[in-house]
């Protein structure tokens, strides 16, 4: 379990340290919800190391492995899924269902296979997402881990993107 | 023309007929993994494949190396987050057609689409 007591800042408060790490996922999850939704999405702050951190109701969870080891976790608000959702099939879907949780899938897969990609680290690889859903979910990092929590806002919702990654300095 | 799409993620699959649609082509079979994707194309008759690269069963990579070892030069165009230059020089010496990096614009997918699909 991480040793760090977790802070909340807003994102002119980043060191250039913080700056330089978390840039390719930053730059990346813009990318993405940019190209494939059309939806402009900027950061509003950064959590880091807080284990306790509260998600939104669906998060997709995907893991790095390899050269560098940890997961990636996409958490979006049931209105930012329902509205993906919306953008990607061409109507809207009437509930939570199985094209709501595989949209929630493949935004994390695509966050997270350009975030390794833009990091230029060889040998790094990326499972197949899972999507967990439901109010005050919880998800379970390695003990040790560094965990950046990305809060995002968008058209639709916040949503946030969290990086836990095990043995970076 | 029939086409075959294969991702595990079926909101993908839908993303790509849609687009599919947009072109012309409504003659779709889908594949949910890899190896579903080698038996779908064994027993239909295949005019363009669209595959990602991560997926149970059998990557995308075994999919267009099998497809190849056939004797097949259907067009396959891999549709994928993998962008390092080492993962799209294995998948053209594999023997893809094309390569589209995921993320991507609807524009992109078109103009991909606009080169293999015909009349």
């Amino acid at each position: 379990m991480s040793t760090t007591a977790p802070t909340q800042i807003n994102t002119q408060e980043l060191s250039e340290k913080q700056k330089r790490f978390l840039a390719p996922f930053v730059k990346c999850t813009k990318d993405v919800f940019s190209m494939m939704l059309n939806w402009e999405v900027s950061l509003v702050g950064v959590v880091t190391n807080d284990l306790n951190a509260v998600r939104h109701h669906l998060s997709g969870i995907i893991g790095l492995s390899g050269s560098m080891r940890g997961s990636l976790v996409l958490s979006v608000e049931q209105e930012v899924a329902l509205a993906a959702a919306t953008a990607f099939l061409g109507a809207p879907p009437e509930n939570v269902n199985a094209d709501v949780i595989d949209t929630v899938g493949e935004l994390t897969n695509m966050i997270g296979g350009s975030s390794k990609d833009r990091l230029g680290l060889d040998g790094v690889s990326i499972g197949l997402p899972t999507v967990v859903c439901g109010e005050g979910h919880t998800v379970n990092f390695d003990p040790g881990a560094h965990i950046e929590m990305l809060q995002f806002q968008s058209p639709h919702g916040p949503f946030t993107v969290e990086i836990a990654l095990t043995g970076i300095g | 023309m029939r086409v075959l799409v294969a991702d595990d993620s079926g909101i993908m699959r839908k993303i790509i007929i849609r687009s599919l649609n947009s072109v012309g082509v409504t003659d779709i079979v889908e594949a949910a993994d890899g190896q579903e994707a080698i038996n779908a194309y064994n027993s239909n008759d295949i005019d363009l494949i669209l595959t990602d690269w991560n997926m149970p069963n059998k990557s995308g990579l075994d999919v267009v190396t099998e497809i190849r070892a056939q004797g097949s030069n259907v067009p396959i165009i891999m549709v994928t987050t993998e962008a390092q230059k080492g993962q799209v020089i294995a998948a053209i010496q594999a023997g893809v057609s094309d390569y589209l990096t995921k993320p991507f614009e609807a524009d992109d997918l078109r103009a991909k689409l606009d080169k293999f699909v015909t009349a």
